[in-house]
């Protein structure tokens, strides 16, 4: 099954908990994109992948846009690394209502001067990772790293 | 540089958030960056603290030439004459800057390449270099001292293992390098000054695994593991004759690791002390040879080492801990030139690895008492 002409995957059951958005896996983020392309690790589970969207979804990780973003935290409450380049912030970009979301390693790789949008319109939007600290999906600490482009 | 001032014990500002500390040129004293992407000086010979707008993203650098300061942020590199305003050097994001000399800065640009920013009379000469054909992320730089003529800065790799950047004293005629650690993702390096061995460099992982070479040019690092290390690994430092290590779980000084070192006593059983500050503190800087500032959630707080050994050394609670060292399996140096070009590396002379165990005892300190 594809979107559009990117091939990947949409499970079938799989719907966001609070806003019933549906999901698709495609292959370019799952070690078949050019390296330009972000990875997620191989061993972030499709499973594992969902629940940060879903999360996400959940908790209201918005930005002005309507973007979501989340994270994965082990059972001692690290932020678990999920990029290849060790990002550790997902972004899941907002759908037509009627498409499937689809998301992939963010941050903190710092931002590209070519795709950037230059400030006051951050790179990682601040209060999102304001958001996640509310809501106690990051410690202060873990936020006062990530916002400044550091490992958390 | 041998530290004359006296810090204050903390520094907080009820209406900024600090994001970084270290030395100002201009004052001889320290300063601050914050959240939003000011530099703050405190008080200092009776003047009143100053605050100017040097960047507008947080701030997660910051290098002071004579009449100027750089900042970088995860969304730019900019800089700030002295009473100036601020002007944008690079319209990308970077994860810190060094300064090389008073007019030469390099700014690691994570999978971009490492930004390199020269003064020149009253131009700005900007470069980027990347390793072709690599994926890396080069995340932190740290100075040598210049051999021959050339700069030579030590680098973490969060995908590449350890990077050398070599160029002129003019920040031209670059190279950059990487000695590949499949499988570590290094969050920090430093320089360990050690006067026999000046290209010495220690690295940390984020899972806590040291990496120590007595020449970053030629010879393979041996792999250190300090067993009670905890948490996911955040940043390292020289300060003195010790290894500064900060965690997601606590700060770890490792009394006298350098000069151990120097004496080739890593490569031998050998007791080395690990004193454990249980903080949670999101970064650590040095400041002066003298000051550990670790920013906390509210505040800086200096902390004099010599002070935070000597409380150590009156603390009851020892407990063991192992250095386990060796089995390093590293690659030769492979040379990836910029695009400008530069020498090559010479074939890696390869130092054995060494297997050993050290007790050490672990003192654990209490912020509250230590501070200074």
């Amino acid at each position: 099954m594809s979107v559009g002409e990117e091939p990947g995957y949409e499970h079938p059951d799989w719907r966001t908990q609070r806003s019933g958005f549906r999901y698709f896996f495609y292959d370019k983020h799952h070690g078949r994109g050019g390296e330009n392309v972000s990875q997620w690790r191989p061993e972030i589970t499709d499973e594992e992948e969902f629940q940060i969207f879903d999360d996400a979804d959940r908790l209201e990780l918005a930005d002005e846009t309507g973007n979501l973003y989340g994270v994965l935290s082990d059972d001692n409450g690290q932020i678990r690394v999920i990029g290849t380049l060790q990002q550790q912030v997902a972004k899941f970009p907002v759908q037509r209502a009627t498409d499937p979301w689809h998301g992939y390693p963010f941050y903190p790789v710092s931002a590209d001067r070519h795709v950037r949008q230059p400030p006051p319109n951050r790179h990682m939007p601040r209060e999102v990772l304001r958001r996640m600290l509310d809501v106690e999906a990051l410690t202060r600490r873990q936020y006062k790293r990530l916002r400044k482009g550091q490992n958390a | 540089m041998t530290a004359t001032i006296k810090l204050q014990p903390s520094y907080r500002y009820p209406n900024e958030d600090i994001s970084w500390a270290g030395e100002c040129t201009w004052t001889g004293g320290i300063c601050f960056g914050t959240d939003d992407g000011n530099l703050l000086l405190p008080a200092y010979d009776g003047a009143k603290p100053q605050s100017w707008l040097i960047n507008r993203d947080t701030v997660n650098g910051m290098a002071f030439g004579t009449q100027f300061a750089v900042a970088s942020s995860p969304t730019e590199v900019t800089w700030l004459p002295r009473g100036g305003e601020l002007h944008v050097l690079y319209a990308g994001g970077a994860h810190d800057v060094v300064a090389l000399t008073p007019t030469l800065f390099l700014a690691p640009l994570g999978p971009h390449g490492i930004l390199s920013l020269m003064r020149d009379s009253d131009r700005w000469r900007v470069g980027i270099g990347t390793a072709k054909g690599e994926q890396t992320f080069i995340y932190r730089l740290c100075p040598l001292h210049p051999q021959t003529g050339r700069h030579l800065v030590a680098g973490a790799g969060r995908t590449k293992g350890l990077v050398l950047y070599e160029c002129d004293s003019l920040g031209g005629d670059f190279t950059l390098s990487f000695r590949d650690l499949p499988d570590y993702d290094l969050v920090d390096v430093c320089h360990l000054h050690s006067p026999n061995h000046p290209c010495a460099v220690a690295a940390l992982a984020s899972d806590r695994t040291l990496f120590v070479t007595p020449d970053i040019r030629k010879v393979v690092p041996i792999q250190l593991t300090v067993s009670d290390l905890e948490g996911t690994g955040y940043t390292l430092k020289a300060l003195g004759s010790h290894l500064i290590v900060l965690t997601s779980r606590a700060l770890y000084i490792l009394e006298n690791f350098i000069e151990k070192f120097a004496k080739g006593e890593l490569q031998a059983p050998s007791k080395s002390p690990v004193y454990t500050l249980p903080v949670e503190a999101s970064e650590v800087y040095v400041a002066y040879d003298e000051y550990l500032l670790l920013e906390a959630d509210d505040a800086i707080h200096a902390l004099r080492i010599k002070e935070l050994l000597d409380s150590a050394a009156q603390s009851n609670s020892e407990r063991p801990t192992v250095f386990k060292a060796g089995q390093f399996a590293g690659e030769g140096y492979g040379s990836t030139p910029f695009a400008t070009g530069g020498s090559t590396l010479s074939e890696s002379e390869v130092m054995p690895a060494a297997v050993n165990a050290l007790e050490s005892p672990v003192r654990h300190l209490d912020l509250a008492t230590s501070l200074c």
